[in-house]
Formats: structure tokens, C-alpha cells, sequence
């Protein structure tokens, strides 16, 4: 019974974390990020099994996290109110070429991480080239380019 | 909706969709029932697995956990009877769980402690004569169905444990 409550949680502990953390952290992680995630895993780990490294324990606890995760996947398919509290929703930061500098200040993006996509995704190069850019709720940018960029979206 | 699902599929080269398989709902049924089974204590603390026992005059009673696992702490707590004239009791453990068992720590620390044929575990008493409970906290070090015995005097308590890998 501990090792269920423990896992469920550090589970909600996490969620609740990486929510305010924002988007912008498991997405293009930079060295120290990586090396965040890692300590937070490691932090994690004494937290779900304590002192018992029992193979039932592990599975216990694996077998936890997977269940909590797709019942909140269903429970956030069934209601786009949790859906967009639990995931946040996409947000336009470049229209039509112009930069949304408010939404990119509190989503933590500059404009050269809006480059970098437009560069790896479409080649493109500047941000008039650029018809929209979206923040994902995975973290990542998309870019659909400006039909007078003649490149493919 | 379907057809036009179906000729996608084929146009990839995919597999035709069919939803989730038998075996995925199967393994799901089950990943739920091992969880729930978890909450209730069948794979170790929780209301399932905390039990007692007593002797037959119920004068030696003991909570254990019926399922634990291995190499994890729990607890036995003892309720021994003292005598007012005595100064100590004697509190006896089968050589057999001992084996099979790594004490961490013992409250009130006994007076002595000996592992020969038994385990021996001599506690001082406060003279009134009232029970005193003793706890035993240990990490079970082998897997599988264990079986124990402890006594005080002439009053003996067996009981089982199954201990998960």
C-alpha cells in the first residue's frame, strides 16, 4: 500500500513541477537541463522505493506510474478543461512575420530559438519569412513558412 | 470511415487498425487488479497483510506482516507477559527464521542476545508485572514461505510469512 501512495505522489509532485516549470524544459534541453533532469530523476528514485529494492517493490511502483498516466491521459481526453490545466494549449509566437514579444517573454523564448527552428525545419532565415510560429505543448516550435518565402510548409 | 482507414493503411504498407488487441485488455484488467492488490496489502503492508496471533492463553500476542518482501524492513511487535517477582523475560526465536531473517534493531534493547539452538532475547522488566511490548524490526533475506515460532515460557506463537522476491 506505501509503495503505491508513494509513487502516486511523487507522480502528482512531479506533474505539479514540470507544470510550473513550463514547456520550455524537456523541450531543446541545454547540458545544465540534462543534468537538472538527471539529479531530479536521481532525487526521485530514493523518494518511490525508499529503502526496499525489492523486484515486486519496483514493480509496484512502475506498475503505478504507468496506470496513473493513462488514466490521466483518458481523463484528459474526456475533459479539455484538465486536458488544458494538465498540458497547456499551443501558442502563436510569430504572426505573420511579426514577433508576439509578450507571449515569448512568459514563455521564456527568443528570437533566435525561433531561427534555429525556422533554419532546421524549413531553411528559412529571417522571422518575415516565418507566416506562423507555435510553441507545442510538447515544448518544441513549428513553423508554417510565409507562402512569399517559397519554400514547402 | 473504416474503409477509408483501411486504404490509408494499405497505401503505407501498415498493418490493418484494430484497436486495442484482447492481450492489451487483458494486460491492462491485470496491471489494475496488481495495483489494487498492492493498495490492500497483498504484496506487503496494507490491511490484507497486517495480522496478529496469540498464544493459547493470549497471554503472548504479536503483529507481524503475513506478506512482506525480501530484503525489506518490517516489524514484528511482541506483546510479552512479565511476573512482578521477575526481573527479566525470556523471548524465544526459532533458528530456522533466524536464518532466514536479518535483525536491524530490537526495542527495548534486550539484556542479552544469544543464537544457538534458538534465538534468545532477555528483557529487563519494570517489576509491575504489566505486559510490555517488545518490537523487532528486521529485512527478511530469502524469498518464498517462511515459517516461525517464538515463545515466552511454556506459551508458544507460530505463524507464516510469504515473502516476495
Amino acid at each position: 500500500m506505501d509503495s503505491v501512495l508513494r509513487a502516486a505522489a511523487v507522480y502528482l509532485i512531479l506533474l505539479i513541477i514540470m507544470r510550473i516549470a513550463g514547456k520550455r524544459t524537456l523541450a531543446q534541453v541545454t547540458v545544465f537541463d540534462f543534468i537538472l533532469l538527471l539529479i531530479i530523476g536521481e532525487a526521485t528514485q530514493q523518494a518511490l522505493l525508499g529503502e526496499d529494492f525489492s523486484i515486486i517493490n519496483a514493480a509496484i511502483v512502475i506498475g503505478t506510474l504507468v496506470l496513473l498516466d493513462i488514466a490521466l491521459s483518458v481523463l484528459k481526453q474526456r475533459s479539455e478543461a484538465l486536458d488544458r490545466i494538465l498540458d497547456d494549449t499551443p501558442v502563436v509566437i510569430v504572426d505573420h512575420g511579426k514577433l508576439l514579444q509578450d507571449r515569448m517573454d512568459r514563455s521564456r523564448i527568443d528570437e533566435q530559438e525561433i531561427l534555429v527552428a525556422a533554419r532546421e525545419l524549413h531553411g528559412l532565415e529571417r522571422i518575415e519569412q516565418i507566416k506562423f510560429a507555435v510553441l507545442e505543448r510538447s515544448g518544441g516550435i513549428s513553423i508554417v513558412p510565409a507562402e512569399s518565402s517559397g519554400k514547402d510548409s | 470511415m473504416r474503409q477509408q482507414g483501411s486504404s490509408a493503411e494499405a497505401q503505407l504498407g501498415l498493418p490493418e487498425y484494430r484497436g486495442h488487441t484482447t492481450a492489451e485488455k487483458i494486460f491492462l484488467a491485470l496491471l489494475v487488479l496488481f495495483i489494487l492488490g498492492a493498495l490492500a496489502g497483498l504484496f506487503g503492508d496494507g490491511p490484507l497483510s497486517q495480522s496478529s496471533i496469540a498464544s493459547a492463553d493470549g497471554q503472548v500476542r504479536m503483529e507481524y506482516q503475513r506478506f512482506s518482501r525480501r530484503l525489506a524492513p518490517q516489524s514484528l511487535e511482541i506483546t510479552l507477559p512479565t511476573h512482578a517477582s521477575a526481573g527479566h523475560v525470556e523471548l524465544h526465536l526459532n533458528a530456522e527464521y533466524l536464518r532466514r531473517v536479518q535483525i536491524t534493531e530490537i526495542f527495548p534493547q534486550p539484556l542479552e542476545s544469544t543464537h544457538h539452538r534458538t534465538g534468545l532475547l532477555r528483557f529487563a522488566t519494570d517489576g509491575s508485572g504489566e505486559p510490555m511490548t517488545v518490537r523487532v524490526h528486521l529485512e527478511a533475506e530469502h524469498a518464498g514461505l517462511q515459517e516461525a515460532q517464538l515463545s515466552v515460557g511454556r506459551q508458544v506463537v507460530r505463524f507464516k510469512q510469504i515473502v516476495y522476491p
